[in-house]
């Protein structure tokens, strides 16, 4: 009685809404958009670690041509080893699978729940991860004698960049938490026999 | 063609209005509800090769369909920035938004089924749109009993939601 009702309701609603569907346009366009779509993300991804990949051959041939002192050496070897490493954890946590959207629901919704922890757990240690390392790597040289006006200008400039960075990474990591908290009371309620 | 290629036109083609009125109840406009309806149908496309069979390709599609709409409108702060359009696949009367003074009925019914919490929402447009028990189970992941269970006390506090509006 009452999904008679209900249906009766929804299904004067069915009307609205008719979807076109042609196969053979369709089929013309998905390969194409798809292929160009392909092309931006792989883009996207080169590029960030272009970024990387320039930063490490700079480093690298400073460290192998440069007469530096043993500070200076460490310094580069330091900014190296983060350039690896920052590429690495920017690509083992950048994005899940499209094939999570086949789960069930509630398998897919863990999935999303792990993604957004460990986006949030990655921006929350940015510290750690990238702006420590690299600033550290970036400053040591500087400590190889007194320092000197221009040095310490570039180290002021340097921590206050890194403290912005650091701050908006917060500030994301804590938007995150409304989501994570949505996606809590999803898995309480689903659980939940009524 | 491949036959997975096949087979997902042939349960696109069967199943499209009631993904679009998926899309639309996640939505707040035609419009919206068709940029959803374009991801859903690319993350099917996509995942095309990964299907496997377990599960049959209708219930494999309404799982894509509500994951995404659960992720765009609930569990993501990120817009598509990425969203591509494909041909041949359009709505025949784009320019017709709800018109809910028409049908006050359906302005309560919709309104009621957007109060309903979390998987509550996604189980009672399934059941709207005639999927057995069963298939309900496949798509969300809890048992039939559950689901049973969950839409007895769904069903009354719609049917009391929308004769109260």
């Amino acid at each position: 009685m009452m999904k008679e009702y209900l249906k009766t309701v929804y299904d004067s609603f069915a009307s609205i809404g008719k979807v076109k569907f042609d196969p053979a346009s369709f089929d013309e366009d998905i390969t194409a958009k798809l292929t160009k779509f392909d092309r931006a993300i792989r883009l996207r991804d080169a590029r960030e670690s272009f970024a990387a990949l320039v930063v490490f051959i700079i480093f690298f041939i400073k460290l192998i041509m440069a007469n530096q002192s043993r500070l200076g050496q460490v310094g580069d070897i330091i900014v190296l080893f983060s350039c690896i490493f920052i590429t690495y954890v920017l690509h083992r946590f950048k994005s899940f699978s499209s094939n999570v959207y086949s789960l069930p629901i509630m398998e897919y919704i863990q999935h999303q729940r792990i993604f957004l922890l460990n986006q949030k757990k990655l921006l929350n240690n940015i510290l750690w991860w990238y702006l420590l390392p690299l600033s550290i790597g970036l400053i040591l040289p500087e400590f190889e004698n007194e320092l000197s006006g221009r040095q310490v200008t570039f180290i002021v400039l340097l921590a206050t960049m890194m403290g912005v960075i650091y701050y908006l990474n917060l500030k994301a990591a804590k938007s995150l938490q409304p989501f994570i908290e949505e996606i809590d009371d999803f898995v309480k309620d689903a659980k939940e026999a009524d | 063609m491949n036959p997975s290629e096949q087979l997902f036109k042939e349960a696109f083609n069967s199943n499209k209005d009631r993904i679009f009125r998926i899309c639309r109840s996640y939505s707040k406009s035609n419009e919206d509800a068709e940029d959803l309806l374009q991801e859903v149908l690319l993350n099917v496309w996509k995942s095309l090769p990964n299907f496997k069979g377990n599960a049959s390709i209708d219930t494999w599609i309404y799982r894509i369909t509500i994951n995404i709409c659960l992720r765009a409108r609930h569990f993501s702060r990120k817009v598509n920035k990425h969203m591509i359009r494909v041909d041949g696949v359009s709505l025949a009367n784009t320019a017709e938004e709800v018109d809910y003074s028409k049908d006050a009925e359906y302005a309560s019914l919709a309104a009621c089924i957007e109060e309903l919490k979390g998987i509550n929402k996604s189980i009672v447009l399934l059941y709207l749109e005639d999927m057995p028990y069963k298939g309900i189970a496949e798509v969300t992941g809890l048992t039939e009993n559950h689901i049973a269970v969950k839409m007895k006390r769904i069903k009354s506090q719609l049917t009391n939601c929308v004769k109260s509006k």
